[in-house]
Order: structure tokens, then sequence, then C-alpha cells
């Protein structure tokens, strides 16, 4: 296990000093610069409100971003032969997988806070006072922010999760989670256009506070809840489809459900 | 083997742009009377033309969004089957038999096949809206209660409306032909299907951005053609909004297309002979 960690760790390192990684978190800055530029009429507080629930730069250059590095340096791991070797159980790959989501998500996420902090200061109304919700007050509102990077963090990892599970995986079908992704993704645009019944079931609109009861805690209890069930089942999505095995994709579903009846999944 | 699983991850593209589309239905009646779904596509058969109904799908409904995540999708499966060919050695087998050129050619007409897919799409949307709504009226639409304001494009108004839908069944082709032709660029270099699908995405993305923002403003001002920096976007094939002419987005479309091929060509068939398959490694 030493032996993979100081792997990984190197791995990383190389990755994040590529040229490739600093061209995406150039365009993830642009992108920043360029949704946010015209933003020019909130405070700070609103600002910083405003930036981490932008489903367009969420969707077209935070999320990619983080995609790209994730399914990258965990596809290097996995497709290594010799270090496959090293590898004693599925507990071991499912921890190797994990903790390289783990620090990318770390990594990027620390770039796009920076990113909009130096947007919030350039471009923010510093003569506006006003909290995001006059309904609350300031405390409450506060608290919402930071439940927003909280909640926003554990969503990136958990979609970034269900994405690695499919590319490492060598079950066939790989569609069908393209079209749950798909749907995950899309909730993002329904939310700013439709409030219909059909974004209601969708993800992105847990990540603020969703107006679904009239109560601030009640909303923010149940969309924490909401997120964290996400990232429970992306955890055991990845443990049932780490894998040197090819499986069908039924078998892995129904094996998510009653373990017995496949033995033969836990090994590898 | 190639090719059933490129067919089958077409259908299932079709699918999934049908399904946005019948919720996309939904939304269209549920704008004019929430309530009752049946009684309000009763009470707007005679007001609505067909026109209207394709534009509020392609335009304001939650099909219209599809756009947004489709070059992912597309290259992904337009690419699928070149890049399996390409990565998996099966090309080596291919070129003891066949020529390298021909191999090439084929495999990359076979990729634009799954850029059909987008505009059979709005094809189907207008024959929907032309069974169901009679009126073939061009002029925009205001509901009683006020509830619902249908549009036409702009240059329905200006060209004839059935051409209309013909230029841009055409610029769709066109649209998933650039999508596809920057995927296949891009699975020279990457190994992972997946990646490459981001990649292209993100690509396509910064295109926008630099486009939009930097090169359509300067070029505006410095030639003096209104609305450049919409005719310089690759997405607003789809939507054509505030273009400056039909023609002009033909031309955009058709460079795009030549300056992807030509990198195609330059990175895949230049100097290469029949059995330098090696070499391109």
């Amino acid at each position: 296990m030493l032996h993979m960690n100081a792997y990984i760790k190197v791995k990383f390192m190389h990755y994040v000093t590529s040229n490739i990684f600093r061209l995406l978190i150039i365009i993830l800055f642009v992108g920043c610069i360029t949704l946010l530029s015209t933003t020019t009429n909130l405070s700070y507080f609103n600002f910083i409100y405003y930036a981490l629930l932008h489903p367009y730069l969420l969707l077209f250059f935070f999320l990619p971003i983080i995609f790209y590095s994730c399914v990258r340096l965990t596809e290097d791991i996995v497709q290594n032969e010799s270090l496959m070797l090293y590898v004693k159980s599925k507990k071991e790959l499912f921890n190797v997988c994990a903790g390289t989501i783990f620090r990318v998500v770390n990594h990027v996420f620390i770039y796009f806070i920076i990113a909009i902090l130096l947007c919030a200061n350039l471009f923010a109304n510093r003569f506006d006072l006003f909290g995001r919700d006059p309904n609350y007050n300031e405390i409450l509102n506060v608290v919402g922010l930071l439940f927003n990077f909280i909640k926003l963090y554990i969503f990136t990892i958990a979609l970034s999760t269900i994405i690695t599970s499919i590319v490492i995986s060598k079950t066939r079908a790989k569609i069908l989670y393209l079209i749950i992704i798909y749907l995950s993704l899309m909730s993002m645009l329904n939310y700013i256009e439709f409030n219909n019944i059909f974004a209601i079931l969708l993800p992105y609109r847990y990540i603020g506070v969703a107006y679904i009861f009239d109560s601030f805690n009640q909303n923010l209890i149940f969309s924490t809840i909401y997120i964290v069930f996400l990232l429970l089942i992306s955890i055991l999505m990845l443990k049932k489809m780490v894998s040197l095995k090819e499986r069908s994709l039924w078998s892995v579903l129904f094996g998510m459900i009653f373990p017995s009846f496949y033995q033969n999944t836990k090994k590898l | 083997m190639k090719d059933i699983l490129n067919k089958k991850l077409n259908v299932m593209l079709f699918l999934l742009f049908f399904i946005f589309f019948v919720l996309s239905l939904f939304g269209f009646f549920d704008a004019v009377n929430p309530n009752n779904w049946i009684e309000s596509a009763r009470y707007i058969l005679d007001d609505v033309s067909k026109y209207s109904f394709w534009t509020y799908i392609n335009s304001f409904s939650i099909y219209a969004y599809v756009i947004y995540l489709a070059p992912f999708v597309i290259a992904f499966v337009g690419v699928n089957a070149f890049h399996k060919m390409l990565h998996s050695g099966f090309l080596f087998n291919l070129l003891q038999r066949t020529y390298y050129k021909t191999v090439f050619i084929r495999e990359i007409a076979k990729c634009w096949l799954t850029a059909l897919i987008l505009p059979i799409m709005s094809v189907i949307i207008f024959i929907f809206g032309a069974i169901l709504y009679k009126n073939s009226a061009i002029i925009p639409l205001d509901s009683n209660n006020g509830t619902l304001i249908l549009t036409v494009k702009e240059y329905m108004t200006i060209i004839n409306p059935d051409l209309f839908i013909f230029l841009h069944f055409i610029l769709l082709v066109l649209f998933g032909i650039i999508v596809i032709n920057i995927a296949i660029i891009f699975t020279r270099y990457i190994k992972n299907i997946y990646l490459v699908s981001l990649i292209s995405f993100l690509f396509l993305i910064f295109y926008e951005v630099v486009s939009n923002t930097l090169i359509g403003p300067f070029l505006a001002n410095l030639v003096g053609i209104k609305r450049l920096a919409n005719g310089l976007s690759i997405y607003n094939l789809f939507w054509l909004d505030a273009i400056p002419s039909m023609l002009w987005e033909f031309i955009f479309a058709i460079i795009m297309i030549l300056i992807t091929l030509f990198i195609i060509y330059i990175i895949y068939l230049r100097g290469k002979r029949d059995a330098t398959y090696e070499r391109l490694y």
C-alpha cells in the first residue's frame, strides 16, 4: 500500500505540473471572468452565492475540468498492469481510486474558489450590503453560504466518482450511465429556466437552498441529506464497479441490491 | 461488431433526444393551462401555427437545452467505433487487405452518420407540429390570458419558412460534422474515448468564449459586419439567434469543416503511405 501511495503522489504531482493542467486552469479562470464580469450589481456576499451556483460556470468549465482530471489520472493508474500486480484486494483498489478523486477535487476546488474570490473583488458592488435572501437574517445567510460550499464540494465528488466508476469499470452498456449523468447535468440548466415537476428530482436544485419547505432549517437539512445520499450512492457504485473482471451491467446493479447472490463479485 | 455497437449507440442517442422532446411537449401544454393538458391542447389547436410550435420546441423548451450537452454525446457516439479501430490494433489487420487512405476515408464517413440524428429530430418535431396544427401562419401568437407568447424565428419571416427549416436541417448536419471532426482530431492523441468526448466539449466551449468575447467584437469593428460575434459561434448553428445572414452561417460552417478536415489530413494522412501504419504511433 505504501508503494501505491507513493506512486499516486508522484503521478498526481506530475499531472498538476503538466502543461495540460495549467491550460485547463487558465480556461477555468477565463470562464469565470467571462461569465461573471457582466454582473456588477450584486453585493460581495451575493456575488459569491451567485458564482457558486452559476449553472453555465459549473457545467461548461468547473465540472468538465474535474471530470477530465479524475478520469485521466485514475485511468493511468488502473491501466498500469505492472502496478496492478501489487494490488491485493478490491478494497485497496477502491482506496486508490477514491484517493485520486479526492486529491483532484480538492486541488481544482481551491483554484475555483480563488477565481470566484478574484472576480468578486473585481466586479462586486461594494456599496451594496444586502444578503442573498431578504427573508432570512444575516446569520442564516452566512450559514447557507457555508453549507453551499460544502454541498457543492460533496456534489462534485459524487459526480466525479460516478463518472470515474463508469470509465474504469469493465461493464457493458455504458451509455445508460451516460444518460443518467446527462440528466443530472441537464438539471443545472433546467433550474434557472423551468421550475416544473421534471426538475424537482434532479440534484442541482439541492446544491443551493432548495425552496421546498417554508422553514430555512428544513430546506437546509433536506437538501444536505439529498446530496449526502447522492454521495453514498456514488461510493457504493465505485465500490461495486472497481474490478478487473468483466461483468454485465445487470449483475452489478442486482449485486448492489442483493450482494449475497453475487459472492464472486467480491473477488477481483 | 463495431458497426453494431455504433448502431446501438446511435439508437440510444436518438431515444435520448426523443425523451427530451416528449418532456418539452408536456411543458408546451403545461405553459398554457397547467391544470388540464388535454383541454389546453384543444384550446390552442386553432391558434398555434406549426412554425410557432417548432420554434417553441427548438428555442424555449427543455429540448432547446439539449444542444448545450449535445457535443459531448455526439462526439462520444460518433467517434466510438473509429476510436476502437484505431487504438485496438484492428486497423493493422485491415491494412493487410486494403489501402490506408481508403480505410480512413470510409471510417470518417461512417462517423459522420451520427451527425444526422439531431437534424432528423428537428424534422420529426416539424412533422409532429404539422400533424397537430393545421394553421401555417407565421404571425407571432399571444394567448388570451397572457401566459404564452410564441414567436417564430427571425429568418422565417424573411424567407419561406419551409425553406428555412430545410436550411436549418443542413446547418445541423454541418454542426454535427464539425463536432465529430474535432473529436476525430483528439482521437489521434488520446487513448480513452471518455477523455476524447470531454476534451472536445471543453475545446468547443473554449472556442465559443474566445470567438464571442474577443475575435467576434474585434472583427465586427474592423470589418463593419453587424452581429459578427454571433456569426462566429458554432452553437448558434442550432439556435440561429441574431445571425448576420443565413448565407454567412453556411459559409462559416463550411470554413470550419474545411479547417478541421485540413487538420485531420495533416495528422492522419499526409506523408503516410499504405504500409506505414507503424509510423502513425
